[in-house]
């Protein structure tokens, strides 16, 4: 018995996909969208650095410190418009 | 019915014709959604001018030039309309691609010169593959017509030269209607006008229009990839 599979991509979305200006769809892992963005070298090795200190990946650190941002600018806002 | 005037090569006049059909059959009674998938919006100016005018009946326009967004809301408006009639952009892009899987009707502007006639392959290629994806999604094969537009006035070997060119492309239905550049037509679409509305009335202008707008509405009677030119009424 054969056991087919059948096609993740129909060939009219293949075909939309493949316009020049088609935005490709966002990479998923699991639940974690990948992206692609460049820092300054020395800033990436202050991150690595705290990384290996608190034995956690360099994409955690950055994770982290983004999430910290996003509550102090949160804070930042609420305050100024509270003033 | 969705109407998508469309041609990956640019200048060709797709918004002037896209623009002229709606306008056509709005007049002619028929609920009318003019849709802009093209960002430069064009169409969308013509429509506005319109408004503006107070013209009546007023031309429905909306632009949708993310390929996403036309996927998402084609369906949904073409359903409130008789008609609906796409202005795709002048290249290959994905807002084209989706109007060419979910249309009844290609319309394809080709201008007589030289530089349009070698583009027609890729237009041709592409139609080739939104079919195949039309066959796979069990859709009915889109119906394409060619149209000969922007021609210079009068008899000319290149007016000529492009219907025979057309003819080796089992693709396009050719359109017996030959539609020449005439400033009538410039002129009633800088104020969103259809040509038969413009003062004073270029009757050749108007003409060849009529002879274009009833060949679009009655391709769909034609056998499919039958490439025969198609006599008007």
């Amino acid at each position: 018995m054969a056991i087919t599979q059948p096609s993740k991509r129909s060939k009219a979305d293949a075909f939309a996909a493949e316009a020049p200006d088609a935005k490709p769809a966002p990479k998923l892992r699991g639940k974690r969208q990948t992206i692609t963005f460049g820092l300054p070298p020395d800033l990436i090795a202050e991150i690595d650095a705290i990384a290996a200190e608190e034995s956690r990946s360099r994409a955690r650190m950055i994770e982290i410190g983004m999430r910290q941002f996003i509550r102090d600018y949160r804070r930042g806002a609420a305050a100024r418009d509270a003033a | 019915m969705i109407v998508i005037v469309g041609n990956t090569k640019g200048g060709v006049g797709k918004t002037t014709l896209a623009v002229q059909i709606a306008l056509a059959r709005a007049a002619a009674g028929h609920s009318v959604l003019l849709i802009d998938a093209d960002r430069q919006g064009s169409a969308q100016n013509a429509a506005t001018m319109r408004a503006e005018g107070g013209r009546t009946p007023p031309l429905t326009c909306v632009q949708l030039a993310d390929g996403r967004l036309l996927r998402a809301q084609l369906s949904p408006l073409a359903a409130k309309h008789d008609d609906t009639i796409i202005d795709a952009g002048g290249r290959d892009n994905e807002s084209l691609r989706i109007a060419l899987l979910r249309s009844d009707l290609l319309v394809v502007p080709v201008q007589p010169r030289a530089v349009d006639v070698w583009s027609l392959a890729d237009i041709a290629e592409l139609i080739d593959r939104a079919q195949e994806a039309r066959e796979d999604e069990g859709r009915p094969r889109l119906d394409v017509l060619a149209a000969l537009n922007l021609a210079d006035p009068g008899d000319n070997r290149d007016t000529t030269e492009t219907v025979e060119a057309l003819a080796g492309f089992p693709q396009f239905t050719v359109s017996a209607a030959i539609v020449r550049r005439r400033k009538a037509i410039a002129n009633a679409m800088a104020h969103g006008l259809s040509v038969a509305e413009l003062q004073p009335r270029d009757p050749k202008a108007c003409e060849e229009l009529e002879q274009l707008i009833s060949n679009v509405f009655d391709v769909t009677e034609l056998a499919h990839g039958n490439h025969t030119a198609i006599e008007a009424e």
